[in-house]
C-alpha cells in the first residue's frame, strides 16, 4: 500500500510521469489554458481601469493594496478553471472507457490520480506565472506600487489550488457520470461561494446599515459560512490572505499546511469514491 | 422528481414565510424591571446606555468615566426591530441604594449616588471634547452655563430692542431721502450676538466610575441591605488595539465627499493637479464586537474576529509635512476655510481662506492643512503629521502617489502574455514536428 502511496514501483513511477506529461503538455497545447490566462488577465486590467476611472472622477482614491481584489479574483478562477477540467477529464476517460487500462496497465488508481494532480498543479504554476507576470506589469503600467503580499498570496494560492483541484478529482472520480459531476461541482461550488460572498456583504455593512429583520439571517449565514469554510476548498486563500495583511505568519503557514492537507485528504477520498464507483460507467 | 419538486417549493415557500415580517397589530406587553441608564464615552462624544436585564454585559472604554443611574421601568421586546425598549412615560421609579463594583474600581468598591453634568466645550476650542464632571464641579459648570445663556438672552433682548429702532431709523431715512433732504445719515444696524457654544447638561443623579482594563461585575444594594432583583451586570472594560492618525481627506473638487484613511498601510492615490485639504485625527482600533456593543448594548452584530478603527478628537496646532525621501520639502499650518458658494442658479462654489474680517458674522466651514499637488517638487511621496510639539505623531505617515488618473490602453498589453507564450510553444512543436519528419523521410 505505501509503496503504491509513494510511487516507489519503478514502472508505476514512470507511468504516472508519462500521463503527467501527457496531461500537461495535452492543457499546453490546447485554446483553454490560454484563454483562461487572458481572460484572467482582461479582468485584472478591467478591475484596475475602474480605479484608474474613479481616480480620474475624484482626484482621490485611497486603497491598501489595488491589486489584491482583482489578482485574489483572478487566481481563484484559474484554480476553478483546472479542477473542472480536471473532473471533465476524469468522467470522460471513465464514459470512453479508457479507465479500463487500469484494470491491466502499469498504472494503478493512485498514479492515475496523483497524475491528474500534479499535471493540474504544474499547469496552475504556469498559470499563476503568467498571471502574476501580466498583474505586476499592469500595476507597473498604471504606477500603482507592488505590495510585499503579492509573493506571499502568489505562493498560498499554489496550496490552496491543490485543493480546488484534488475537489474536482474526487467529484469526478466519485460521480456517475459527467454531466451528473458536472452538476453537482457547479453547485456545492455555487452555494458555497455564495455563502462566502453573503457573509462578506453583511460583514462590510456597517452597524445600522442592516435592518434588524435580517439580522438573523446575516447571524445564520455567518455561522453556516463559518462551519462550511472548514470543508470548503474555497476558504484556504481568503483566511491566508487575512493573515498576509494581518502580518500573522504563524497562521499563515498553518493555512499552507492546512491546505496541502486538505488536498492529501480529498485524493485519499477520491481514491475510494473511483474504487466504489468503478472503471466503467 | 415531481414530488420532490412540490417538496422543494414547499420548503422554499416556508423559508420566504420566515424572511417577511408579520403585518398585524403590534401591542407589545410590558413589564416591570430592574434597567440601568446612563452614559458612556465612545472616544468622541458621550452616548446614552440603555441596559434592561436582558443585557447581561455592558463594554466601557477603560480610563474613561461611565455614569449609571438605576431605574424600574415597563419594559417590552420591539420585534420589527428585534429589541428590547423601555416605556419610561408610564414608569420610571429611581432605585436608591449604592453600587457595588468587584473588582473595585478607582473609585471604590461601593459608590453612591452623586450628581453628574456633560459639558459640551465651545466648537472653536483646538481639541473639543465633552467631559463628564461630578459633584460641585458639575454644580459650578451648570451655574456657569446658565449665566452664559441668561447672559445671551440679555444681549438677544438688547438686540431685538435695537434692532427695532434699527428699522425705525431706517424708515425715516428713506422718507427724508424721498422728501429731498439731503445729507441723510444712514443708520447703523445692530449685530445679533452669537449664541453661547458652551452647554452644560442638568446636574442628574448617579454612579460615576472609571474602570481599568478587565471584567467586573456590578450590583446594585438597596437600603434593606438586600441585593435589587435584576441588578447585576457583567462589565468589560477595553483598550484600543492600535492607535494612530487618522486624515479625513476633503477634495477641493468635491469638498462634500471627504474621503477617509485610518490605517497607516493606506496609499492616498492623486491626480495632478488635485488641491486637498488635510484634517487629522486621533484614531484608535478596536475589537469590533466589544466597540459595537459599547455603542449599543443590544447590538450583536459585531464580530471578535474583526477590529474596526474609530476616529476621535481632531488633531489641532500641528503642522502636516510633505516628504521625499523622509526629508520635509513643504510643511503646511492649519487654516479655517469658507465655502462661497457662487451667484446664480447654477452650481458652484469657491474655497477661500476665512478672514474675520471681510467675512464678518460668518463662520469657518471646516479646518484643514491644504495640500496642492503642483506645491511640492517632484510628486508626492509621504504625508505625516507633527503635533504641537514638534513630535512626529506614530501612525501619521501615508505614502502618496501621483498617478495620471486615465485609464490607458496600454494597460490591457499584458493581457497578451498568455498568447505569446502559447505562440513560442506552438512554433517549436511545429520545428519539433518538421524535425520528426525530416528524420523519418531521411530513414526512410
Amino acid at each position: 500500500m505505501l509503496d503504491r502511496l509513494f510511487l516507489r514501483d519503478p514502472a508505476g513511477r514512470h507511468s504516472t510521469w508519462v500521463l503527467l506529461r501527457y496531461r500537461l503538455w495535452s492543457a499546453l497545447h490546447g485554446r483553454a489554458f490560454y484563454v483562461a490566462g487572458v481572460a484572467g488577465l482582461v479582468l485584472v486590467a478591467a478591475m484596475l481601469g475602474d480605479f484608474m476611472n474613479y481616480l480620474a472622477r475624484t482626484g482621490l482614491a485611497i486603497s491598501q493594496d489595488q491589486l489584491r481584489t482583482p489578482l485574489t479574483l483572478t487566481l481563484s478562477l484559474a484554480a476553478v478553471y483546472l479542477s473542472l477540467s480536471a473532473l471533465v477529464g476524469i468522467s470522460r476517460e471513465r464514459e470512453q472507457g479508457t479507465l479500463l487500462v487500469l484494470s491491466f496497465g502499469p498504472v494503478d488508481l493512485w498514479g492515475y490520480l496523483l497524475s491528474w494532480q500534479l499535471a493540474q498543479m504544474f499547469g496552475y504554476l504556469v498559470l499563476c506565472l503568467l498571471l502574476g507576470v501580466g498583474a505586476a506589469s499592469m500595476a507597473g503600467l498604471a504606477g500603482l506600487p507592488l505590495s510585499g503580499a503579492l509573493l506571499p498570496l502568489l505562493a498560498l494560492s499554489i496550496l490552496s489550488t491543490a485543493g480546488v483541484i484534488a475537489f474536482g478529482i474526487l467529484i469526478g472520480s466519485a460521480g456517475r457520470d459527467l454531466r451528473n459531476s458536472l452538476l453537482a461541482f457547479l453547485g456545492v461550488t455555487l452555494v458555497l461561494l455564495v455563502l462566502e460572498g453573503l457573509d462578506a456583504f453583511f460583514g462590510s455593512l456597517q452597524a445600522g446599515q442592516l435592518p434588524g429583520a435580517w439580522l438573523p439571517v446575516s447571524r445564520t449565514v455567518s455561522l453556516v459560512s463559518g462551519a462550511l469554510a472548514w470543508v470548503s476548498p474555497y476558504s484556504f486563500l481568503p483566511r491566508g490572505l487575512a493573515a498576509i495583511y494581518a502580518h500573522d505568519w504563524g497562521g499563515y503557514l498553518a493555512n499552507a499546511a492546512g491546505a496541502l492537507a486538505y488536498a492529501a485528504i480529498l485524493l485519499v477520498f477520491a481514491r475510494l469514491g473511483a474504487e466504489r464507483r468503478g472503471v466503467v460507467p | 422528481m415531481r414530488r420532490q419538486a412540490y417538496l422543494l417549493l414547499a420548503v422554499l415557500w416556508f423559508l420566504l414565510g420566515l424572511l417577511v415580517p408579520e403585518s398585524r397589530a403590534q401591542a407589545p406587553e410590558k413589564h416591570p424591571a430592574m434597567a440601568y441608564r446612563g452614559w458612556l464615552y465612545d472616544g468622541l462624544q458621550y452616548r446614552e446606555l440603555f441596559a434592561p436585564e436582558q443585557v447581561d454585559t455592558l463594554y466601557v472604554l477603560a480610563g474613561e468615566p461611565v455614569a449609571l443611574s438605576a431605574h424600574r421601568t415597563l419594559v417590552y421586546y420591539w420585534p420589527l426591530t428585534a429589541r428590547y425598549m423601555a416605556d419610561w412615560e408610564n414608569m420610571d421609579e429611581t432605585l436608591p441604594g449604592r453600587l457595588e463594583i468587584s473588582p473595585a474600581s478607582q473609585e471604590g468598591a461601593t459608590l453612591e449616588v452623586t450628581p453628574f453634568s456633560l459639558v459640551h466645550p465651545e466648537v472653536d476650542t483646538p481639541t473639543p471634547r465633552i467631559t463628564l464632571v461630578t459633584g460641585g464641579e458639575a454644580e459650578r459648570q451648570y451655574a456657569r452655563y446658565q449665566t452664559e445663556m441668561a447672559d445671551y438672552w440679555r444681549r438677544m433682548d438688547q438686540y431685538n430692542q435695537d434692532a427695532a429702532a434699527y428699522e425705525e431709523e431706517m424708515r425715516e431715512a428713506i422718507k427724508a431721502v424721498g422728501a429731498g433732504q439731503k445729507n441723510v445719515p444712514v443708520p447703523t444696524a445692530p449685530t445679533q450676538p452669537l449664541e453661547p457654544q458652551l452647554y452644560v447638561t442638568e446636574p442628574a443623579p448617579g454612579y460615576v466610575f472609571t474602570l481599568q482594563e478587565g471584567r467586573y461585575t456590578i450590583q446594585l444594594r438597596g437600603p434593606d441591605g438586600q441585593i435589587v432583583s435584576g441588578s447585576r451586570r457583567q462589565v468589560v472594560a477595553f483598550q484600543a488595539r492600535r492607535q494612530g492618525s487618522s486624515y479625513t481627506i476633503i477634495p477641493a473638487d468635491q469638498w462634500t465627499r471627504p474621503q477617509s484613511s485610518n490605517a497607516p498601510e493606506d496609499t492616498l492615490y492623486l491626480t495632478k493637479g488635485s488641491v486637498l485639504y488635510f484634517q487629522p485625527r486621533a484614531v484608535r482600533e478596536y475589537r469590533e464586537s466589544y466597540y459595537l456593543r459599547l455603542k449599543d448594548p443590544q447590538d450583536t452584530s459585531g464580530r471578535d474576529d474583526r477590529w474596526v478603527w474609530v476616529q476621535q478628537e481632531l488633531l489641532a496646532g500641528g503642522r502636516l509635512e510633505v516628504c521625499r525621501g523622509g526629508r520635509p520639502v513643504l510643511s503646511v499650518s492649519e487654516k479655517p476655510y469658507f465655502v462661497e458658494q457662487l451667484p446664480g442658479a447654477a452650481l458652484g462654489y469657491n474655497i477661500l481662506e476665512y478672514d474675520p474680517q471681510e467675512m464678518a458674522g460668518e463662520k469657518p466651514t471646516f479646518h484643514g492643512y491644504r495640500v496642492a499637488v503642483d506645491d511640492a517638487p517632484g510628486g508626492l511621496v509621504q504625508v505625516r503629521f507633527r503635533d504641537a510639539q514638534g513630535n512626529l505623531v506614530p501612525g501619521s505617515e501615508r505614502d502618496v502617489r501621483l498617478l495620471s488618473g486615465r485609464p490607458a490602453v496600454q494597460l490591457y498589453l499584458p493581457a497578451l502574455l498568455p498568447l505569446l507564450l502559447a505562440g513560442v510553444l506552438s512554433v517549436r512543436r511545429r520545428a519539433q514536428r518538421r524535425r520528426e519528419e525530416l528524420i523519418s523521410t531521411q530513414e526512410g
